[in-house]
């Protein structure tokens, strides 16, 4: 613990340390405001588009294909999707929530209307007998997003939840500043902060950080501790100082508004909150291992860069494994993206949490083993690992 | 406690640095290491240390073998510290952070560090920050550093680098009083008078072993010790057996090789008279096993001709492998540096 004291210590005099968490900060808090700044696509010219879908279709099927009892079926289906299109770009243009105050019986539900609109769709692809089946389906959004829209709107309806056509509330803002930490800029953090901690001991302290009589393993775990709780401080501070920001002049804070939230070949939604901690919470070990290896190799290298761009190499390789599909789904680095993964780019991996869980833990443990013979090396004054010998 | 080191062997590729090199030292010692730059102190710290692999050899402290186990290198770090390089100090840390830095490693027992400040005269400056210390101030830190440790085995390279007289004086006080403590000290210096003032023992490294070493309390035969000029030595003829002739014209006499005083009084008269240079009585200091050492012997023979003509020890070349020019430079600062012992008579 003494020891620790004074690694705290050096790590928060140096320049670079308190230069890399101050920008962290400044770019953490003040996300939510240049994301408001976006133009976003207007939700009601989308809905108006997405109605010319089924005239269109309608048009193209033949008056025969439409006299049966199935296709008198799709044909008022097709119209009432229509119907329904025209009014949710109605209620959605008007920003009130679900509905539209006293035009309450002309306008419907939102939530209601939007699962009859992609219970339909389901409908119109479960017709597989339907003589114009190709030309039905055609201009149809995919089944799977339907099926996940259908699930979206059926989550809303359940917890009573009013749409929200602001799309830069601050639980949009909140959940798209998750969706970046998740990615590689958070193994950009991490291997930039780790770098050069053991490294620049070496280079400029040797004499002083020699014969400590702590082991070297204990001083990356020493070191891990300190770097990673110091990030988490600045980067938690900065979520927090972000989202107060974009709740200035907010209506509502939307946390609450779902997001899709891939298990398996199953979407759950869940909230923007609940999303929020389980990706936090993924981030968080994945920093850590990523750090950990990042201060490992400033062990082995004192060219920071080269430590980088290892440590962005061992996170980048689940792109090389994307030309090898058959690799694709064994493959347990493919979970260190977490966005990725939680939106199941890598098909068909069908993440499930516990499997990103296990592979984190796959992963420290190799990377415990790798500098457990690491740490037995000594490093010279000239820059190099010696073997002890025996 | 005691330290010893065992058939120990370095090389670095296919150069030998030091071979079979076995030595014992008891606590309550400071040992004075001495050799030209170059011929592997440092080398030996990092060895012991465990700093660098070793070849061959072992590390025993207390009959206990450290080898080259992590645990065993941590239980050797626990008792054993390295003097630190006075440039690579944490510049953003105050002195006095770095005492307590160290006191927190190796001796969290000790609360107080201002008695070290004190001891050492550091008040006036120890609070600021590191990059604003002399090369002196900073030396000083470093072996303040070492006293807050507190470990049993200490190694202090070049220690009295930077540190002006006081200090030197200063330091070397401190020394002999933490040795008292029950320390093991192995000091290596180029100052090798002041290596007189506090060592017990001298070790002088050459053909990559421990080529020579006395221990001052045994070491009690005097020696007239003056300076001559080469064509002024047929005034001193005949010399006694084992008078030691060595470069930068320093004559050591032996006193038992005369039978009576007034022959004694005679030859420091004749000195006195042959040169400016003081002449003193006492037993041979470093400085002049240095010479007889890494120099050699230049012969006792009156030198007609002009040029020095010292007989050169065999293992002289390989040791120091001085050029003319590099040994005329050291000629001329070894006469300022060759301080008579206090406990010389001088005349």
């Amino acid at each position: 613990m003494k020891l620790a004291k004074w690694d705290f210590l050096k790590i928060i005099r140096d320049s670079k340390s308190r230069v890399l968490l101050i920008g962290l900060f400044l770019f953490i808090g003040s996300f939510s405001y240049f994301y408001q700044q976006n133009e976003f696509l207007d939700l009601s010219d989308e809905y108006l588009s997405e109605s010319h879908i089924y005239l269109d279709t309608f048009n193209a099927l033949t008056d025969s294909s439409l006299a049966t009892e199935q296709g008198q079926e799709i044909d008022r289906r097709l119209a009432r999707n229509q119907t329904i299109s025209g009014m949710l770009a109605f209620i959605i243009g008007q920003d009130e929530g679900n509905t539209v105050q006293d035009l309450e019986s002309v306008v419907g539900d939102f939530v209601e209307q939007s699962m009859e609109l992609n219970e339909n769709v389901l409908f119109f692809y479960d017709q597989t007998d339907f003589p114009q089946y190709d030309a039905l389906i055609r201009l149809m959004p995919p089944r799977e997003v339907a099926l996940e829209q259908y699930e979206l709107y059926a989550y809303m309806a359940e917890r009573g939840i009013q749409v929200d056509a602001n799309q830069a509330s601050p639980g949009m803002a909140l959940y798209s500043l998750i969706q970046l930490l998740s990615g590689v800029f958070i193994i950009i953090i991490a291997a930039v902060i780790g770098a050069d901690s053991f490294s620049r001991d070496q280079e400029s302290n040797w004499s002083i950080t020699q014969g400590l009589p702590v082991t070297w393993h204990r001083q990356w775990y020493t070191r891990t501790a300190i770097h990673w709780s110091l990030m988490w401080i600045v980067i938690l501070v900065g979520i927090v100082t972000s989202f107060l920001i974009s709740l200035i002049g907010a209506d509502s804070t939307a946390l609450n508004y779902p997001v899709p939230l891939y298990q398996g070949e199953n979407v759950a939604y869940v909230s923007v909150l609940t999303y929020t901690v389980i990706v936090t919470i993924l981030v968080m070990i994945l920093s850590y291992l990523a750090l950990r290896l990042a201060i490992g190799m400033s062990f082995i290298f004192r060219n920071i860069y080269l430590t980088i761009a290892l440590v962005l190499m061992v996170f980048f390789i689940p792109y090389a494994f994307l030309i090898i599909p058959p690799m694709s789904d064994v493959n347990p680095l493919l979970y260190l993206q977490i966005s990725p993964a939680l939106e199941q780019w890598w098909y068909p991996l069908n993440t499930q949490l516990w499997q990103m869980l296990l592979s984190f833990a796959v992963l420290f443990i190799v990377i415990e083993l790798v500098f457990l013979y690491v740490f037995t090396l000594i490093p010279t004054r000239m820059g190099k690992l010696e073997r002890r010998r025996k | 406690m005691s330290l010893q080191v065992k058939d120990l062997t370095i090389s670095y590729g296919s150069n030998v640095v030091l071979k079979d090199i076995n030595f014992t030292i008891q606590d309550n010692t400071i040992i004075g290491l001495v050799a030209p730059n170059g011929t592997g102190k440092t080398t030996l710290f990092n060895a012991i240390i465990r700093f660098i692999p070793i070849n061959k050899g072992q590390i025993i402290v207390d009959g206990k073998v450290y080898k080259n186990t992590t645990r065993d290198v941590r239980a050797l770090h626990k008792l054993v510290t390295f003097f630190p390089d006075q440039a690579e100090l944490y510049e953003d840390f105050t002195g006095v952070e770095h005492i307590q830095m160290y006191r927190d490693i190796w001796n969290p027992e000790e609360k107080d560090v201002q008695k070290i400040i004190d001891r050492l005269n550091m008040d006036g400056y120890v609070r600021d920050k590191v990059k604003t210390y002399s090369l002196g101030m900073r030396q000083r830190l470093c072996f303040a550093m070492m006293i807050a440790a507190n470990t049993k085995i200490m190694f202090m390279d070049e220690i009295m680098n930077g540190l002006d007289p006081v200090n030197v004086e200063l330091v070397s006080r401190v020394l002999q009083e933490i040795k008292e403590e029950g320390k093991i000290i192995i000091v290596a210096s180029h100052l090798l008078g002041n290596l007189d003032d506090y060592s017990d023992e001298i070790y002088f490294l050459n053909n990559k072993d421990v080529y020579f070493s006395y221990d001052r309390k045994t070491n009690t035969r005097e020696f007239i010790k003056g300076y001559v000029s080469k064509d002024k030595l047929e005034a001193l003829q005949p010399l006694p057996a084992d008078t030691l002739y060595l470069e930068t014209d320093r004559i050591c006499i032996p006193l038992d090789g005369f039978e009576h005083d007034y022959d004694r009084f005679e030859v420091v008269e004749l000195l006195r008279s042959l040169s400016d240079e003081e002449v003193s009585i006492g037993v041979l200091g470093t400085q002049e096993h240095y010479l007889r050492i890494y120099k050699g012997e230049q012969s006792l023979e009156p030198d007609t001709s002009d040029g020095e003509g010292g007989q050169t020890d065999e293992d002289d070349e390989t040791v120091t492998g001085y050029t003319a020019e590099e040994s005329g430079t050291r000629k001329s600062r070894r006469r300022e540096e060759t301080s008579v012992a206090d406990s010389d008579t001088r005349f």
